[in-house]
């Protein structure tokens, strides 16, 4: 049976207010007060190296690297071989990347508790991004950056794999066509309660329905924030409390991390031996819901730098879009 | 040498931190040496150097090209296991306050590109916040 033992958030040094961008731009709020931001030599795998060594600490017993990003380094051209170099891992050791939308990151969980139930014993799950979203955007708005990553194992005390659920609908709520530079995305509304919200929602319900569990029962719901407001609805179309929503800040403090969000809420929420927790992803149409149970907390770890607040030019130099 | 190659033949000392201990005389080498630098003993051990140690000795270079944000420190970082790295500071917001004895992390860090490459350089990180 497939355990999570470790879990590992880490968040750049930077942050710029979504004030200082809507000061330029204009516009509404979108919920998020803040959104962290990337070094200026800070990359999606730069981040991953830091976010898998702190879940390795000093292992290399591992079968399999998992890769989660949207802001890939590369157009073609991994970089998960350099990320397990980058992480004293063999050349023996099996690399996957995983994309396409803020999903990857719970995919790609998902997927490492399949290898170990089959014929894998450990797998690390790395997800990152550093985005470099167009000025004036939406997705400016919101577009954080970070690192999150999980270690999981056949054996173990930790978070232990009970069911899992998914929800996959053609619904293109957000899109990137390969000759744009800006996201395009779905009016605001629709996209929460059609995709995000009710997506998720019949993930997670199908999750505890294959687990045997009601909503009622549950301990702990770690969700991708995809701005401050959303995972809370979440939590109320799921008919759980305001208190079993894990970090309801995440979204409205660091942005949008999205591949990195869910994995980096399971980092930081508050879980006891015994717990019930569901972890769920979205991107674009498709949720996934992992259900757990606790049989010994993995250490809730966050490595976090020094915050420095950012001007806009300055912020526009950390993301590349400085002309 | 091309890009590519170079970068590959190099990785095991940048991404890894890997080095080659001569069992002659104890000193590090790239691990891709044959004969070591310093005694020319042809016998080594595999070493990985633990991503921290302690500055020896740095510059605060002002003249670099454009792609580099100055002043910039760089420094030559001793590890617990002897080993020596030579690289640059990370996020330098102050970089007159390094100084010699100070104790850092080192980081993989995006150095540069090249031919549309990304290339990767371990940089230090100042011990207790930001760094430099």
């Amino acid at each position: 049976m497939a355990h999570v033992t470790t879990r590992e958030l880490v968040l750049p040094g930077y942050r710029v207010s979504t004030g200082t961008i809507r000061d330029q731009w204009g516009g509404g709020a979108s919920g998020v007060q803040h959104k962290t931001v990337q070094a200026k030599d800070d990359d999606p795998t730069t981040l991953a190296t830091r976010a898998g060594r702190a879940a390795l600490d000093g292992r290399t017993d591992v079968d399999a690297v998992f890769f989660a990003t949207t802001t890939p380094v590369y157009e073609y051209g991994s970089v998960t071989p350099f990320l397990a170099d980058s992480l004293g891992l063999d050349d023996d050791t099996h690399v996957q990347t995983f994309g396409e939308s803020a999903r990857a990151g719970t995919a790609a969980l998902r997927a490492a508790g399949n290898a170990v139930d089959g014929d894998s014993d450990t797998v690390l799950v790395v997800a990152a991004e550093a985005p470099s979203p167009a000025p004036r955007s939406d997705w400016e708005k919101v577009a954080g950056a970070g690192a999150s990553a999980a270690l999981v194992e056949s054996d173990g005390e930790g978070l232990e794999r009970v069911a899992a659920g998914t929800c996959a609908r053609p619904l293109l709520d957000e899109w990137q066509a390969p000759d744009s530079d800006t996201l395009s995305t779905a009016d605001d509304r629709f996209a929460r309660n059609i995709g995000y919200v009710e997506t998720s929602q019949q993930a997670i319900e199908r999750a505890l329905d294959a687990a045997d569990w009601s909503a009622e029962s549950l301990d702990a719901l770690v969700a991708t924030h995809p701005n401050g407001k959303f995972a809370g609805r979440l939590a109320g179309a799921v008919g759980v409390g305001d208190d079993v929503l894990a970090t309801p800040a995440f979204g409205r403090e660091y942005g949008n991390l999205r591949a990195a969000s869910a994995l980096g809420s399971l980092a930081l929420a508050d879980l006891t031996a015994g717990d019930r927790l569901v972890v769920a992803g979205y991107g674009v149409g498709t949720a996934d819901a992992l259900a757990y149970e606790v049989s010994e907390p993995p250490a809730a770890a966050s490595v976090a730098d020094e915050s420095t607040d950012l001007d806009y030019v300055d912020y526009l130099d950390h993301v590349d879009q400085l002309e | 040498m091309h890009t590519t190659m170079r970068e590959f033949r190099d990785r095991a000392a940048k991404f890894g931190l890997d080095r080659a201990e001569c069992t002659d005389c104890g000193r590090m080498n790239d691990p891709t040496a044959e004969l070591c630098y310093h005694c020319g003993g042809d016998a080594f051990e595999d070493v990985t150097l633990s991503p921290r140690g302690e500055v020896q000795t740095y510059v605060v270079q002002h003249a670099l090209p454009e792609t580099f944000d100055t002043p910039l420190p760089i420094a030559i970082v001793e590890t617990p296991e002897g080993g020596k790295v030579l690289g640059m500071f990370t996020e330098a917001d102050e970089p007159h306050s390094v100084a010699i004895g100070d104790t850092v992390t080192i980081e993989l860090k995006r150095f540069d590109r090249q031919d549309g490459q990304v290339l990767y350089e371990p940089k230090f990180r100042l011990d207790g916040g930001s760094s430099a």
